[in-house]
């Protein structure tokens, strides 16, 4: 008997922690223990995303059984409401259809140019690896129905060669696009696919454990999952894949890597999608290291972004979201887009300004996480607390804005009022902790219009300052900085095997997407060629 | 007799807009102001008193019947005022008293730059960078005088003489800025870039 048939059969007279000479809790044990697999499959993997389908796909394409878990009502994940933008090179075939020349060690080289500020701590072991895979995962989704805007690719990311190209909306129906976006070309095409090949896809079933021979060593056997609280224990005969997405809505978790990142910032693809951290969380327990750290506070790339739809709770500036969307009731409005800050002024919770809101900087960002409070300690002590966009009636008409429902959230994102002190009284908001001061809000905008009228921000530095804000009635939109990337993950390696925090793998067990960590890069490249990956590698492991 | 229970006054505020700014020292200037209830009561003949640094009233007039257009309550006037006699910063404090006792009084502080009379007319002339087309629209500051061009890409500012931080903006172009010296009428003409857009549309 081996010790995987003898944890089957559930014959454990003795603790796990004896015989692997653990010393543990005996209680953990005892939770660690599953004496029946309701389930089973080559390879299980917990995420319907872009990484989660990508994996599926690439473990059954080499005769795996798979399963799949998902924790929300359908598949997708943030992909579903992305843009679809899928810089991958190396020579794909649509690179070669517009004739551009490419290899995987330009991809490489452009990808560890130690100028990029975004990308440049990233492990160049994981970017070697990706970059090998670039061509073979971009023909793969070729291959599996995913369908490209076929035009000329474009650069980006500090590339030297033209490798962006966008994925076309699935369809029209919003059922089953979501918000109409390009990423249900991927997601969507990927699931047909997947499903095609015989993929199972468990719906609404949350990862609850990752089970291993012991706590912290032996290989990995499967996961536990629930679905409508009864409990379901599937065993993966050679790999569990985690494809959680990330971390980005879990307070704690993100804390972790920067404690400003309180609970006022919301997250860009919610509320269709949460990135709740139960992968990454999970896979610690059971010993898995997390890697690459600092990328999530590099001041790069969009781990905090500026809100670019104000007054709704999720302003994103590529994620709008539309009324007729499915989960437009949970998302509130589609928020007002902000041509140009010179239309505006930001303020505190307080009613105070505290930055140049030209500023599309991470000093910006910086400022509004800051310490903001009234000068006697009473406000947060970490997080910057809500930021609201004043206007007036001018502002309205030079954006061409509607500011009534959809477009805007009443319902504590968005309030007007016929003058300043009467609209900081009307701000109410979860996150407003304590009642905007209205002589406050009014000395800020009085302070800011005489600066128009000497033409000089001598506070903030505030360029070219147009417009005061003067005109009736007035506005309060929700502009706190919303929050995207989760850049660091779990440790895997080029094979996309998660690995313990002394560097040794933990077998059977494996990690892509944005649950993965050690790559700056931003949205579906990374994760699908991650994805791929370790499905094919969880497919061919021996057990 | 019963005692009557005390009635917290509505709390009314104040919104002044629509002064020119600058004024031009010594003249009259006028300016909008109206006042509002959150219980949106009517504030109909409120009394509203301009004053300025030293306390002397230097306009005023009462709130007319019609609130203000997309507001809820605020009923407001178009008033005459006496602009500062001297050129520099001033502050305005706009006081409004309601006519009954069931509302308090509120008071409301406004900037007023005030300059000395114009000498030199400023002919600004914008297109749009590449194209050469007329750009309607473009916010103008030449120093602390502001205007926008009409249809023609045109605008004027009369301004004394001197030397002026010169500044252009329009929504979805760069802003541009650079030194003048007036001593003369003059005409000046500018070429605004299109500032980049998002390279993808907001999806929806």
């Amino acid at each position: 008997m081996n010790r995987r048939t003898f944890l089957k059969d559930g014959a454990l007279g003795v603790g796990a922690t004896a015989l692997a000479g653990v010393a543990v809790q005996d209680g953990d044990v005892a939770a660690q223990r599953v004496t029946r697999w309701d389930r089973a499959a080559d390879v299980v993997i917990a995420g319907a995303g872009a990484s989660g389908l990508c994996a599926a796909i690439a473990a059954r394409d080499l005769g795996a059984s798979v399963i799949v878990v998902e924790q929300n009502h359908d598949i997708g994940g943030h992909a579903m409401v992305s843009g679809g933008r899928i810089p991958l090179g190396g020579g794909t075939r649509l690179q070669k259809k517009f004739g551009v020349v490419d290899s995987a060690d330009q991809v490489y080289l452009d990808h560890t140019n130690p100028g990029n500020l975004e990308l440049r701590f990233s492990d160049r072991d994981l970017v070697r690896a990706w970059a090998e895979e670039n061509a073979a995962t971009f023909d793969f989704l070729l291959d599996n129905g995913v369908r490209f805007d076929e035009v000329m690719p474009t650069l980006v990311n500090g590339g030297t060669v033209p490798r962006l190209f966008r994925t076309l909306p699935y369809s029209d129906n919003l059922k089953e696009t979501i918000n109409g976006s390009p990423g249900s070309g991927l997601v969507r095409a990927l699931e047909k696919s997947a499903r095609a090949k015989g993929v199972e896809i468990l719906l609404r079933h949350n990862l609850t454990r990752i089970v291993r021979d012991n706590p912290t060593s032996g290989r990995v056997q499967g996961m536990t999952a629930t679905f409508e609280n009864k409990v379901l224990n599937v065993e993966a005969r050679r790999g569990v894949i985690i494809a959680t997405g990330g971390f980005t809505s879990n307070v704690a978790f993100r804390r972790m890597f920067d404690p400003r990142l309180t609970e006022e910032y919301q997250v860009a693809g919610e509320p269709w999608s949460r990135q709740t951290a139960d992968g990454e969380m999970l896979a610690m327990a059971i010993g898995a290291a997390l890697w690459g750290t600092s990328n999530v506070a590099s001041e790069r790339g969009r781990t905090v972004t500026k809100t670019r739809h104000i007054g709704a709770r999720y302003g994103y500036e590529n994620l709008r979201w539309n009324p007729g969307s499915p989960m437009f009731p949970l998302a509130g409005g589609s928020g007002l887009t902000v041509r140009s800050y010179q239309d505006v002024i930001c303020v505190n919770q307080f009613g105070a300004r505290f930055w140049n809101e030209l500023d599309d900087t991470y000093g910006f960002l910086n400022a509004c996480l800051g310490r903001h409070d009234d000068g006697r300690q009473n406000g947060k002590l970490n997080g910057g607390g809500p930021i609201w966009a004043i206007f007036d009636a001018g502002a309205v008409a030079r954006e061409k804005w509607d500011p009534r429902p959809p477009n805007v959230d009443p319902n504590g994102w968005f309030f007007s009022a016929d003058t300043i002190p009467e609209l900081a009284r009307r701000i109410a908001n979860p996150y407003q902790v304590q009642p905007m001061p209205p002589r406050n809000l009014e000395q800020t905008v009085g302070t800011f219009n005489a600066h128009v009228d000497a033409g000089k921000d001598p506070d903030f530095g505030r360029p070219g300052l147009m417009f005061k804000v003067e005109k009736p009635p007035f506005h309060a939109a929700w502009a706190t900085p919303i929050l995207h990337d989760a850049l660091a993950g779990l440790r895997i390696n080029g094979r996309g095997e998660v690995l313990d925090m002394r560097g040794q793998v933990i077998a059977g067990l494996y990690g892509a997407g944005e649950s993965a960590g050690g790559f700056a890069l931003h949205g579906l490249p990374r994760v699908t060629v991650f994805g791929r990956i370790a499905g094919r590698e969880a497919a061919r492991a021996r057990t | 007799m019963p005692e009557r229970e005390a009635i917290a006054p509505h709390e009314i505020s104040l919104a002044v807009w629509d002064l020119a700014s600058p004024v031009v020292a010594g003249r009259r200037a006028t300016l909008k102001a109206g006042a509002s209830c959150p219980s949106g009561c009517d504030l109909t003949g409120t009394r509203i008193d301009i004053y300025d640094e030293s306390g002397a009233r230097v306009g005023g007039g009462r709130l007319g019947p019609a609130p203000w257009p997309e507001t809820a309550a605020l009923y407001w006037a178009e008033l005459d005022v006496a602009a500062p006699e001297g050129d520099g910063d001033h502050a305005w404090s706009v006081h409004a008293s309601a006519p009954e006792t069931l509302h308090g009084s509120a008071t409301a502080v406004v900037s007023v730059v005030a300059v000395s009379p114009p000498e030199f007319r400023v002919t600004v002339e914008v297109s749009e960078q590449g194209s050469g087309v007329p750009l309607a629209g473009v916010e103008l500051r030449v120093g602390r005088f502001r205007a926008a061009t009409d249809e023609q890409g045109h605008a004027r500012v009369e301004v004394p003489g001197g030397t002026y931080e010169l500044c252009a903006w329009k929504l979805g172009y760069a802003m541009l800025s650079r030194t003048t010296h007036v001593a003369a009428d003059t005409t000046i003409r500018l070429e605004v870039a299109a500032a980049s857009e998002p390279d993808q549309p907001y999806w929806m």
